[in-house]
């Protein structure tokens, strides 16, 4: 009985199963065969590569070579000079960067000794409060610096809320308006950056090492100089962060260093661009600086750590016995971080509201009375003044879902078979945009969407939503990306191979077997860059067209005209609720009516 | 000689009426211990038993819910007191090795001398030869992640014995290495704890490695310590069918007592049995320990221990039982088999020099007090 196949005449590439032809053959259409298989592959990978082309590469790239090459782009007589650099190191440009240095230095270690301190105490020890500390570290992530900033500023100005309930703060208003509430209010804002680089490390060291200590003679004080430095790579992650956030920052420097006569990068390249006529070359050399500034911290750390092991997670890390806190102890603790939220979240959140509810507030400097004047005025579509939300809004929820979806992509390309050199290049390129100050890049569209090359290919969208929204893309998609590109790492391709063995199609596999999986990822991102998006002030501050105004920039435009003061307090109070309305109710909708397979499984977000 | 490391005269360990709790799950249950000063003590025990809990407890880093722990003279833990780790005065041999990721094997050793308050140069270089002493003083320099195991594991034990504590822990420290690198290792242990002639004590689920060690040995089983005793007691007369199991078992036989008790030197009495499944008429009967109590029923069970189990051709008259070969592995010395008897039960780790294929009819002899009895 014959039972073995003969092999192929002519001793082609093999027999493929089922019968069908080898892949790989000698024909003279294998080629085409390949083409057409790899055809949406291949599809997808160029649209990828546009879309970030469009979004990152090329602008900022043009933007920054600006510095160097006016004449490149008619922007000046020489084809290569240093003159915008040394324009950008002297005088007041000068004195704004040196300011951004040591301000971003202070506030990163300040943050990280914070960060700290409230990580230890919430994952080492019994502090009363553990599990809402975490949540108020999100919600400070979620709320944006000027925000802060302004809610002290409705709190503590003359006239302010304090003077109206007879709270003398004179002295709070001297030190506030300053370099001292710079400091205060960036370091407030990027505490919940360093706490979680530190809370993802002091999770995963097991107690073994404090055991180590504490057994072998050394008391508490000395147990904590001994673990603390185990912790270095996550303190200098810390650090960097820190560092990178406050001087990309734009919301303190548009608002509380600005009216403080404090002058940082960010504001000064704002200025550079917004000025009558923009120096572009000027606000280019600033983008260098704060470039590198935001890489360099990322830099040392990486050199830092270079052959040097802290690996500390094994699968037998054994959970920290909680450190029981004495009296005074857990008093010191809880007073500690009821008045680290207070001070970052409480304070400004209440001055913003009572001064949202005050009668002529930032008007008449008469005693006032409450009143919902102003939330009337803001949430009345008749009045004009609900458009900017309206409009940050829907830009918002279409900035989410197109971040989502190609986030995913993204994620995708990078993880599908290791990614290959187009996938590590897609990383590098994630990594160092979400390094890139939000100021920078506006700054970029502003630029390369105003040049002639751009009308003349159909692409001078400067003054348009659709830039806008490019700009919200562009900000939002890296970040969200390189966190998906984790979980989705850890997607095992046999889920999808099963789902397609036994019967389903591709979009039905992908439905059936990854989207319970990656639900959970898909809804925070969706919801973290709703609310980044609501309340996105630099790029909105430089590429709002003129016809929508964004509610970010309209609250900055009504806080520095007296007229609308009332509203700017009242909009920032109604999109700091939609903010915060919408995530709950995000989470809330998923946990009633996401089976109950979604909701056990996936999700990138930390509480602890 | 000043300077010189300090041998801290060994301690005894008492414990008594030890209860942990974690919540609902206890962990420790009303434990009674003591550890001569000076000698090795080894706590077995399955996973979950309480052994880590226990060794915590006497380290301080576990509070007790209720009883009391003696370290020598000082009472350390009953109530309301409870003193830190860094106050017992003792070292410990972690399971992970715990050694601190950026510091060099030198300053690891070196932070065990803190509590001799030595000048940094003197705890230098008593860490270094103590490094020399476990073979690693050309490593001194090194950071724990340039090491292999092994080695991180000397280095361990290094910074457990240098500060020369009365009392040293150790959590399972062999559980992480390869077969060849844990009997060497367990030689060194063995070696360096009687040189220092401190109390040890050392907790291992291994009944190999805790034979091979201890002085003493406390079996323990569900937050429970079921025997305590020398390692031949517990393996000549364990206190409970589990003890049995745990320590070693060829497997279970069921039999019928054939004779009357007779008391033993070692304090055990002695039992003839035979096998309950059909047998081989006219064979001697199987003279078998009775560890504990009586005997009075008459059907038990036979814990068989695999060294009193030889194995003779189907026909030997020697032979108490008849099986079939299920399984022949090659040891080196010999050949493993496994057997299923005619009663249907199975006995495994059976050794012979010669090698039975799987399907061989094979008679089964067990030798005088190769096994324990316990009522069924």
């Amino acid at each position: 009985m014959k039972t073995v196949t003969a092999p192929c005449e002519g001793g082609a590439a093999g027999i493929s199963p089922g019968g069908a032809e080898p892949l790989t053959g000698r024909s003279g259409f294998g080629w085409y065969r390949r083409l057409i298989l790899r055809a949406p592959q291949v599809t997808v990978t160029t649209i990828v590569w546009v879309a970030l082309a469009l979004l990152l590469i090329v602008p900022v790239a043009l933007f920054l070579v600006l510095a160097l090459s006016p004449r490149l782009f008619s922007q000046g007589a020489d084809w290569f000079t240093l003159s915008n650099f040394r324009a950008a190191f002297t005088g007041f440009f000068a004195r704004g960067l040196l300011n951004s240095l040591w301000l971003s230095a202070l506030c990163a270690v300040l943050a990280t000794a914070a960060a700290l301190a409230l990580a230890w105490g919430v994952q080492r020890t019994n502090l009363i409060g553990r599990r809402l500390w975490p949540l108020l570290v999100w919600a400070l992530l979620l709320m944006p610096s000027f925000l802060v900033a302004e809610g002290w500023e409705y709190l503590l100005q003359p006239h302010g809320v304090l003077d109206q309930f007879g709270i003398p703060s004179v002295l709070a208003y001297r030190v506030f308006f300053g370099p001292g509430g710079v400091v205060f209010v960036d370091t407030m804002t990027i505490i919940p950056f360093a706490y979680v680089a530190v809370s993802v490390a002091l999770a995963n060291l097991g107690s073994e090492f404090e055991e180590a200590a504490r057994v072998h003679g050394c008391g508490p004080i000395r147990t904590a100089l001994m673990v603390v430095p185990i912790l270095t790579p996550a303190l200098m992650s810390a650090l960097a962060i820190g560092f990178a956030e406050t001087i990309s920052d734009f919301g303190v420097a548009s608002t509380l260093a600005a009216s403080s006569n404090f002058p940082v990068a960010t504001y000064n390249l704002f200025q550079a661009v917004d000025s009558n006529p923009a120096n572009f070359g000027v606000a280019s050399a600033i983008s260098w600086v704060l470039v590198a500034a935001a890489a360099l911290p990322i830099a040392v750390q990486a050199a830092a750590l270079r052959g040097r092991s802290y690996a500390v997670l094994s699968g037998r890390t054994r959970q920290p016995v909680r450190r029981r806190l004495g009296p005074r102890s857990q008093f010191l603790g809880v007073a500690g971080a009821a008045g680290l939220f207070l001070l970052a979240l409480g304070a400004p959140i209440t001055g913003a509201v009572l001064a949202s509810l005050l009668n002529n507030f930032g008007v008449s400097f008469s005693a006032h009375t409450f009143t919902l004047a102003n939330y009337g005025l803001v949430l009345d579509g008749t009045a004009g003044l609900a458009g900017p939300l309206e409009y940050s809004t829907e830009l918002a929820a279409v900035t989410a879902t197109a971040v989502a979806v190609l986030g995913l992509v993204v994620a995708r390309m990078m993880t599908a078979r290791g990614g290959g050199p187009l996938g590590k290049l897609i990383d590098l390129l994630l990594i160092g945009s979400v390094a890139l100050p939000g100021i920078v890049l506006g700054a970029g569209y502003i630029f390369a969407y105003n040049l002639p090359l751009a009308s003349s290919l159909g692409l001078a969208l400067y003054g348009t939503t659709p830039l806008l929204a490019m700009g919200y893309l562009a900000t939002s998609l890296p970040p969200q990306a390189r966190l998906m590109v984790g979980p989705v790492s850890q997607l095992q391709e046999s889920l999808l191979e099963a789902a397609r063995v036994h019967g389903a199609g591709t979009v039905s596999a992908w439905v059936r077997s990854m989207l319970p999986i990656l639900a959970r990822l898909l809804l925070w991102a969706w919801l973290l860059t709703f609310a980044k998006t609501l309340l996105e002030l630099p790029v909105s501050q430089l590429l709002y067209p003129p016809s929508d105004t964004p509610a970010t920039v309209a609250i900055n435009n009504f806080v520095g005209t007296s007229a609308h003061y009332g509203e700017a307090t009242a909009m920032s109070v109604v999109a700091m609720a939609e903010m915060f309305g919408v995530i709950l109710g995000g989470l809330g909708l998923f946990r009633l009516l996401a089976p109950a397979g979604w909701r056990r499984i996936g999700g990138f977000i930390n509480a602890r | 000689m000043p300077g010189e490391q300090v041998a801290t005269a060994a301690a005894s360990v008492e414990v008594v009426g030890a209860s942990k709790r974690f919540g609902a799950k206890v962990a420790l249950d009303a434990i009674d211990l003591a550890v001569p000063a000076g000698s090795f003590c080894v706590l077995l025990g399955p996973s979950g038993s309480g052994k880590t809990t226990l060794l915590r407890c006497l380290a301080g880093i576990e509070r007790l819910n209720s009883g009391r722990v003696s370290l020598g003279s000082r009472l350390v833990a009953e109530g309301p007191v409870h003193l830190p780790p860094e106050q017992r005065d003792l070292s410990m041999v972690f399971q992970d090795y715990a050694l601190w990721p950026h510091l060099s094997a030198v300053r690891n050793v070196a932070v065990a001398l803190r509590r001799r308050r030595l000048p940094r140069s003197e705890a230098s270089r008593q860490a270094r030869r103590m490094l020399e002493r476990v073979g690693l003083g050309h490593l001194a320099d090194r950071y724990p992640n340039e090491m292999s195991g092994g080695e991180q594991q000397r280095v361990a034990l290094a910074r457990a014995m240098v500060a020369g504590t009365g009392i040293l822990l150790f959590d399972e420290p062999l559980s992480n290495l390869d077969a060849d690198l844990r009997e060497r290792m367990r030689i060194e242990i063995a070696t360096l704890c009687r040189e220092s002639g401190a109390t040890s004590i050392y907790i291992t689920h291994d009944q190999s490695e805790a034979f091979a060690l201890a002085d003493v040995i406390g079996v323990l089983h569900d937050g429970h310590l079921v025997q305590s005793g020398p390692p031949e007691d517990v393996y000549r007369r364990p206190a409970s069918p589990f003890v049995a199991r745990f320590t070693g078992l060829a497997g279970e036989l069921p039999v019928v007592v054939a004779g009357e008790m007779r008391p033993r030197w070692d304090g055990g009495s002695s039992l003839a049995v035979r096998p309950a499944a059909p047998g081989r008429a006219g064979l001697e009967d199987i003279i078998a320990t009775v560890p504990k109590g009586e005997v009075s029923v008459r059907e038990a069970t036979l814990f068989v221990r695999p060294a009193g189990v030889t194995l003779l051709p189907p026909s030997d008259p020697q032979g108490h039982l008849g099986a079939v070969v299920l399984d022949t592995a090659y040891r080196g010395r010999g050949y493993d088999h496994a057997l299923l008897v005619d009663g249907g039960q199975q006995l495994i780790g059976v050794h012979d020099e010669r090698r039975w294929e799987c399907g061989d009819r094979v008679a089964v002899r067990l030798a005088p007090h190769s096994g324990v009895v316990f009522a069924s």
